[in-house]
């Protein structure tokens, strides 16, 4: 895949580096995502959620920058980024566990209203917000749970609604940190669909530990290693590498 | 608006209309609906909000000595003055809400606190203003139109119709694109950022609409006592805000003001027979902590109604 000079990436870092104390998270990382599914993968503290906590605005870098369609985001609140069309989902479900499931959806669509400081009209009363949160319900196959409090769900619908949350806020690219973390392998196997349905609306960044499953539906591949941004390329092209196969993969 | 609040509403409204005839006195039956719209507007902050603020206190003090002192030294009008109040209140609560809400925890509980031991200490200190030690005395009840409040009785009526109106817009607050945004974010914080919510505006909006109203409760405390004492500033007016609605139950509304009339109604019934009140207090206050957790209302949501439908076939559906 050839990236025209003109295009802008919808996601960029460049030389992004994070420091905790003595140990460096991320180490000049540069990466740029246009489309598709782009995953991170790497061994456990290769720096892959400090990365994505930086691309969401969780953390601040200490050197270099992040771009938005051109625009940059360095430094800015995760709220302002979340405004700007990045969406997110946690590594450990994160959801509103004593709100029904429909709320949850409903809360996250509602943060897109320009009414969303309105103190006393009713929330129900918000032009498109309940269509489109039952949308979204029906979209994850959520609709009969739509009454019961969050917590309340199995936990693989939990991370379905996890990703709801995120899709309801009407994202342009979203950042999926190990969506299918200790699901089952048919959990996982629904949970692969809707990521292959939703990358052909937007780009998906996905960190990932399932190699497996990396390499069947990434468009390009990011290899972690230590902070640094050891390969990034095609699935075919991670599987030739050999720094690759000596770090992580271990002659996959 | 769901309608079980809005029956809860009406029920209150229904029963407060008669409660001065069972009422021990009139002014006890003023007290209670005043520490009920003052435990309310606390709900917001802590049981929607998730903020344990341990400083409402100034809310209702500052309201209560700016009605005093607008009646005493300004205006002779009780709408002017009320509204003073409130202003007044809402001014101190943007103030304070600013300077803390950007701590979490005990943080801005402690914060919270020092403002209010603040406040404290300058309405004790600032005695040509706010008479100090002795309160602020002689605070007038002027009539209201052709309405003199000064019988008890139309004073209850006239703060009944306040408290009301002030509980529908708290209800209605609660069910706004704000009341539950800030649900969420008190449910999950780092969630509510990443969908959009700027987390911290939230609160500090439901800190002032919350000021607001314990701005409004302390007015027509000022005028119900004819002073302001100056224990309507003290931390412990902070504490029992917080009892009544631990013991109310948090997060339903309707739970604080049932803790409210319970604790003003035992206080009074208490005192009768000894001083040691607080003493039964702090055992009440135990027994809700131990026993049940989630107050009185979690009590009968949780315990009762349950019970009560296996006994009687679902006599009372209960949606979730």
């Amino acid at each position: 895949m050839t990236v025209q000079a003109a295009e802008i990436p919808v996601l960029e870092t460049k030389a992004v580096t994070k420091h905790f104390g003595a140990l460096t998270a991320v180490n000049g990382v540069s990466l740029s995502v246009s489309h598709g599914i782009q995953s991170i993968i790497g061994p456990n503290g290769a720096g892959k959620t400090t990365f994505f906590n930086l691309l969401a605005g969780f953390l601040v870098p200490d050197k270099g920058s992040i771009f938005y369609r051109g625009k940059e985001i360095t430094g800015l609140a995760p709220y302002e980024i979340s405004q700007m069309g990045v969406g997110r989902s946690f590594q450990i479900t994160s959801i509103f566990p004593n709100l029904s499931v429909f709320e949850n959806i409903r809360v996250a669509c509602q943060s897109r209203s320009k009414s969303r400081y309105n103190f006393f009209m009713s929330c129900e009363k918000l032009p498109g917000v309940q269509i489109a949160a039952r949308k979204i319900l029906s979209q994850m196959g959520l609709e009969d749970w739509a009454d019961s409090p969050a917590k309340n769900l199995p936990y693989g619908l939990q991370r379905c609604l996890d990703i709801g949350i995120s899709l309801a806020t009407d994202p342009q690219i979203l950042l999926l940190d190990e969506p299918t973390s200790g699901m089952s392998v048919e959990d996982s196997a629904v949970i692969l669909k809707l990521i292959a349905e939703i990358a052909k609306l937007m780009p998906v960044v996905l960190i990932e530990h399932n190699i497996d499953m990396v390499l069947t539906i990434s468009d390009r591949i990011a290899v972690l290693y230590q902070g640094l941004l050891l390969a990034e390329g095609t699935p075919a092209e991670i599987q030739g590498n050999q720094e690759v196969q000596k770090a992580y993969l271990g002659g996959y | 608006m769901p309608r079980s609040q809005l029956v809860m509403l009406a029920s209150f409204f229904a029963l407060a209309l008669v409660f001065p005839l069972v009422a021990p006195y009139e002014a006890l039956a003023s007290e209670i609906l005043i520490f009920a719209l003052f435990a309310m507007s606390y709900d917001l902050v802590l049981g929607y909000g998730g903020m344990l603020s341990f400083g409402h206190a100034a809310f209702f003090g500052i309201g209560a000595y700016s009605t005093g002192i607008i009646l005493i030294r300004v205006v002779p009008s009780v709408p002017v003055a009320l509204l003073g109040a409130v202003c007044v209140s809402s001014l101190a609560a943007a103030f304070v809400g600013y300077a803390s809400i950007r701590r979490h925890g005990i943080y801005f509980t402690m914060v919270t606190l020092a403002f209010a031991q603040m406040f404290y200490f300058i309405a004790f200190k600032w005695t040509s203003l706010t008479g100090g030690d002795d309160g602020l005395q002689g605070v007038p009840r002027p009539n209201i139109g052709p309405t003199d409040i000064h019988p008890e009785i139309n004073l209850y009526y006239f703060i009944l119709a306040l408290v009301i109106v002030s509980m529908f817009i708290i209800v209605r607050v609660v069910h706004s694109p704000l009341g539950t945004a800030l649900q969420a974010l008190r449910e999950n914080r780092n969630r509510a950022m990443s969908v959009g919510y700027n987390v911290d505006r939230f609160r500090l909006v439901a800190f002032v609409i919350s000021g607001c109203f314990a701005g409004l409760a302390g007015g027509l405390y000022a005028l119900l006592l004819n002073m302001v004492p100056l224990g309507s500033l003290h931390w412990t007016t902070s504490g029992e805000v917080v009892v009544m609605n631990i013991i109310g139950g948090m997060a339903t509304l309707f739970g604080p003001v049932i803790g409210a009339v319970s604790i003003i109604l035992l206080r009074d019934i208490i005192s009768n027979y000894t001083d040691a009140w607080s003493l039964f207090m702090g055992l009440i206050f135990m027994m809700a902590v131990f026993g049940f957790r989630d107050g009185i209302v979690g009590f009968f949501r949780n315990k009762i109604i349950p019970r009560a439908n296996k006994i009687l076939g679902q006599a009372f559906p209960r949606k979730h």
